[in-house]
């Protein structure tokens, strides 16, 4: 009993500074969110905060801007299906192998992931510039016209998304890499031995062997599309005009820029929620469908 | 025979061209702008992939005398190290406590990997007005805390998902010897845990470094800004210097691009990791 209680002593002693920090700095402002998105507060301590029930939602529920912004994030969900997943699909099929031209590969298409996002919006802002920007040049090389990529309404967002899904091509080539080398060695074997096709064997066994890392990418990819904020920030601040404000973005300005501290943070709950919502959603959604799949497996299989 | 052979050779040469098309794509970018850092505004807007017609440093010299960045990536660096040490040591704290079987261990864990699926976006308002209260504004302890904070579930994840493959006849061998509970952690299991701290640090250092959103909302001062907030100063100055901007963006893409390929190896692992979670 005295052993354990010493035991207990220890861990109360080591959790003391990491529960510190933690609650201070992550969970605490997650619950005063809530408690915020409640009140009509400028974000001055002196100033009293009144409170407002639901106003702020219903308010915010009422913008159009707001849609627009949930619209803008949808656009990030698209790219991420249509452009991120079959490049990085592709190339990790094709690098997956180890030698040294593929390790040479990899590195190179890893490369947009891992340098800071300032950087790398800053750099394409300026080679998506109007008037002498460098993507404009190839393309009036080539007797195309310019374009205002950034500064059409229509087109800016999705010129914004391919720019992110550049920068994220690489990390899931990645993901891509690893479920790939999860597939038994043997089970490629003996279906090139069967003497099926390289598509058959697409079809056939490394799809359905990865549908885990297909879960990974799909959870990651929209709930990551709902928190997108750095691109935003550095490339278009939400411009022209709101054609590019996703709900990160909005909530910044409402809090930082206007100082309506409650209405900023019933955006952040929106975002909380949103993201919660899908990971958890999509994963219970996911898992389902794989039981139900197990069970008729079963099932022809006892038949 | 043949056409079997020849359609081979086509599909070779198809997924060769594809992969040199995406090394286009990816490196294409960067080496614009590293050309484009030697050159005037004339150079970048008349002429945009010539070579330089006469190779000069003063982009970089502008970069260096006039913007804060050299600061910035000190700064970047240094909040990066003090947050990598402070979550290494917090999650194997947390992993070891998890591994003596105290009560309520279930729990104690899901709290701290909870920040895994929380957005720290929702973080942000509340965070601002929590920093400035405790006088915490533009102070290095504001800033780390906050990034230990942040990035401490994945590290606590990783950690005990290491910690468990370690074998418990070892704890239970060191007890019986008379090792108290802290040198079993810190002088036995720490030196096994190697492969998995240095996949935590790397983690935690891409995501400090490159952070851009907390260095806005709680750095105002500055000489204490990080690398992307002094990067960002370059866009908004009036009189917008092209090339010297490149400079600035070539500064600080090179310190990554040469960590990464001294550890390469480790940094792929660790996104591997990292990814998984699920």
């Amino acid at each position: 009993m005295n052993h354990r209680k010493r035991k207990i002593g220890v861990a109360v002693t080591l959790l003391l500074i990491p529960a510190v920090i933690y609650s201070l700095f992550f969970i605490y402002p997650i619950l005063y969110t809530f408690y915020l998105s409640t009140m009509k507060w400028n974000g001055i301590a002196q100033v009293d905060k009144v409170f407002v029930g639901l106003d702020n939602f219903i308010k915010l529920f009422s913008q159009k801007v707001f849609y627009k912004s949930l619209w803008n994030a949808l656009v990030f969900i698209i790219v991420s299906l249509v452009v991120i997943f079959p490049i990085s699909f592709s190339l990790a099929m094709m690098v997956s192998k180890k030698n040294k031209v593929n390790g040479a590969l990899r590195t190179i298409y890893y490369i947009p992931t891992l340098l800071p996002m300032a950087a790398t919006g800053m750099m394409w802002t300026f080679l998506l510039t109007k008037n002498g920007g460098a993507v404009n040049a190839i393309l009036e090389f080539f007797g195309m016209a310019g374009q205002d990529w950034l500064g059409n309404t229509k087109m800016a967002i999705w010129v914004v998304a391919l720019v992110n899904a550049w920068m994220f091509v690489g990390s899931n080539m990645l993901v891509f890499i690893t479920g790939l080398t999860a597939i038994p060695g043997d089970m490629i074997e003996a279906s090139i031995v069967d003497g099926a096709s390289s598509f058959q064997r697409i079809i056939h066994i490394i799809i359905p062997n990865m549908k885990e890392t297909f879960k990974i990418f799909l959870t990651s990819a929209i709930a990551g599309s709902i928190k997108v904020f750095d691109i935003i920030y550095v490339m278009t601040d939400g411009g022209p005009g709101t054609a590019t404000d996703v709900p990160a973005t909005l909530m910044y300005d409402q809090a930082f820029l206007y100082s309506k501290f409650g209405y900023g943070s019933s955006i952040g709950v929106v975002i909380l929620m949103l993201a919660l919502m899908i990971t958890f959603g999509l994963n219970y959604v996911l898992d389902e469908k794989d039981e139900v799949r197990k069970i008729h497996k079963k099932r022809r299989g006892a038949v | 025979m043949n056409r079997y052979r020849f359609k081979r050779y086509l599909g070779r040469f198809g997924t060769g061209f594809y992969a040199a098309v995406y090394v286009v794509i990816s490196l294409f970018p960067l080496l614009f702008s590293f050309l484009s850092s030697f050159k005037d505004n004339m150079g970048i807007y008349g002429a945009p992939f010539a070579l330089p017609e006469h190779f000069s440093w003063d982009n970089y010299v502008y970069a260096f005398e006039n913007t804060s960045i050299l600061r910035g990536m000190f700064n970047s660096f240094i909040y990066s190290v003090l947050s990598i040490a402070l979550i290494v040591v917090m999650s194997l704290c947390i992993s070891f406590v998890y591994r003596m079987g105290i009560p309520y261990k279930n729990a104690i864990f899901l709290f701290f990997i909870a920040g895994m699926t929380l957005p720290v976006h929702a973080t942000l308002v509340p965070l601002a007005s929590i920093v400035n209260s405790l006088n915490l504004k533009d102070s290095t302890a504001g800033i780390v805390g906050v990034y230990a904070a942040t990035n401490l579930s994945l590290a606590v994840f990783l950690a005990n998902g290491y910690m468990k493959g370690i074998s418990r006849e070892l704890d239970e061998a060191a007890e019986i010897d008379g090792c108290g509970q802290y040198r079993l952690l810190f002088t036995v299991l720490t030196p096994l845990m190697k492969p998995v701290i240095s996949t935590i640090v790397i983690m935690t250092f891409l995501r400090v470094y490159n952070d851009l959103i907390f260095s806005i909302l709680l750095i105002s001062d500055r000489s204490k800004a990080t690398l992307s907030v002094a990067l960002m100063a370059f866009k908004s100055e009036y009189d917008i210097n092209y090339g010297g901007t490149f400079a600035g963006i070539c500064i600080s893409i090179l310190p990554m691009i040469i960590i990464y390929c001294i550890f390469q190896k480790q940094i792929e692992e660790g996104l591997a990791a990292g990814s998984v979670k699920g």
